[in-house]
């Protein structure tokens, strides 16, 4: 029974982490990719850790250090947002299908529109 | 001295130890760390209820923005609308931008890249799904694991080939990001694919050592992760400023 539970959310968090590295490999631009990373990380490996808790107790070495891990991850948005925002800033360009970049356009003074619809301009 | 850090790395949870911990604990809280914003600033309960609140206005979107991005990944054509925006915020206090920063980019339908602090601007990058994701997200097995929370107690190992089969998952999902590891176009690029490569790695091991019934792998998992997200945190500063 116990072992069927494990499957089951451990098989979760592994569908989860594949897509998002399939996501990795398909999307265009390193500004998407970090966004299909943080979402392997925050929702695929959190219910595989939660599938070894459930197997092993919290209470054992395994559960406790599990949470520890878990609790690691959970800063990591941390990591990719300082990873995006060194991208962005030393010039990383997004794809030329990006529908629009509303800090650029703050920046070159003629702010687009006011209520945030993606403008026609690309990005790049 | 030595022997209360080799206590402190080993594990076993004396008196002694948690005496060390609160120490150190103690050590940090009264430290001239200039201006930053402590965890223990949490504790005011006005905080609290607010990071309880925002944690709990994005629970239910966490969920639907994970499927909806999966939906998109999956989608053979790619619909993918991404850019960067502009988000204004009353908010001032860096406590209060990192919390609403942190949680909100666990939603992964967008992720903070920049701060204007002065400006009350918060930028983000988005992938903009298409109308009409999944509305049903997958909350019944997690009333199944609360319901029979109470049955767990902890055994050896009696299905170490789940764990096993998990390892290897985990691993042949490593071993896709290689190709973007070798062929990124970018630096960024290659730091995306190593830091999700160790996040997979550290899963990995922390599901051998439970296969294999070795706790001291435990540890290896634990500093795999934290030295991934130290690392990407420090690749991206010598990215925007250099060797400083």
């Amino acid at each position: 029974m116990r072992e069927i539970i494990v499957i089951a959310i451990a098989a979760i968090g592994w569908a989860v982490s594949l897509s998002g590295a399939l996501g990795i490999l398909r999307m265009p631009d390193v500004y998407s990719r970090i966004q299909c990373s943080s979402k392997t990380i925050a929702m695929g490996t959190l219910p595989t850790l939660i599938a070894l808790v459930v197997g092993e107790g919290p209470i054992s070495n395994y559960g406790a250090r599990a949470l520890l891990v878990a609790a690691l991850l959970l800063v990591n948005p941390a990591a990719s947002h300082a990873l995006a925002r060194a991208a962005y800033k030393t010039g990383v360009p997004m794809w030329r299908g990006a529908v629009t970049d509303q800090v650029r356009q703050e920046r070159s003074g003629a702010r687009g529109n006011e209520n945030g619809e993606p403008n026609e301009e690309p990005g790049r | 001295m030595a022997r209360r850090v080799s206590a402190l790395f080993c594990w076993t949870l004396t008196v002694e130890q948690v005496a060390f911990g609160a120490g150190v604990a103690a050590v940090v809280a009264v430290a001239p760390l200039g201006q930053v914003a402590g965890p223990w600033r949490l504790l005011t309960p006005r905080r609290l209820a607010a990071t309880f609140v925002l944690l709990l206005l994005s629970a239910r979107r966490i969920v639907v923005a994970n499927l909806r991005l999966s939906r998109l990944i999956w989608d053979p054509r790619l619909p993918l609308r991404s850019g960067m925006i502009v988000v204004p915020t009353r908010e001032r206090s860096a406590g209060g931008l990192t919390a609403v920063g942190l949680i909100t980019s666990v939603i992964v339908d967008n992720q903070l890249v920049d701060v204007a602090r002065s400006q009350g601007q918060l930028q983000y990058h988005a992938v903009e799904v298409p109308e009409g994701g999944p509305s049903k997200p997958g909350k019944r097995s997690m009333g199944r694991w609360n319901s029979s929370w109470p049955h767990f107690t902890g055994r050896s190992n009696p299905m170490s080939q789940v764990y096993l089969g998990v390892a290897i998952g985990e691993m042949a999902i490593a071993v896709l990001l290689v190709v973007w590891l070798a062929a990124g176009p970018t630096i960024s690029d290659r730091i995306v694919a190593l830091n999700t490569i160790s996040t997979q790695a550290a899963l990995a091991v922390l599901y051998f050592a439970a296969f294999a019934g070795r706790t001291i792998y435990l540890d290896v998992a634990l500093w795999l992760t934290s030295f991934s997200y130290l690392g990407a945190i420090i690749w991206s500063r010598y990215l925007e400023r250099g060797l400083l």
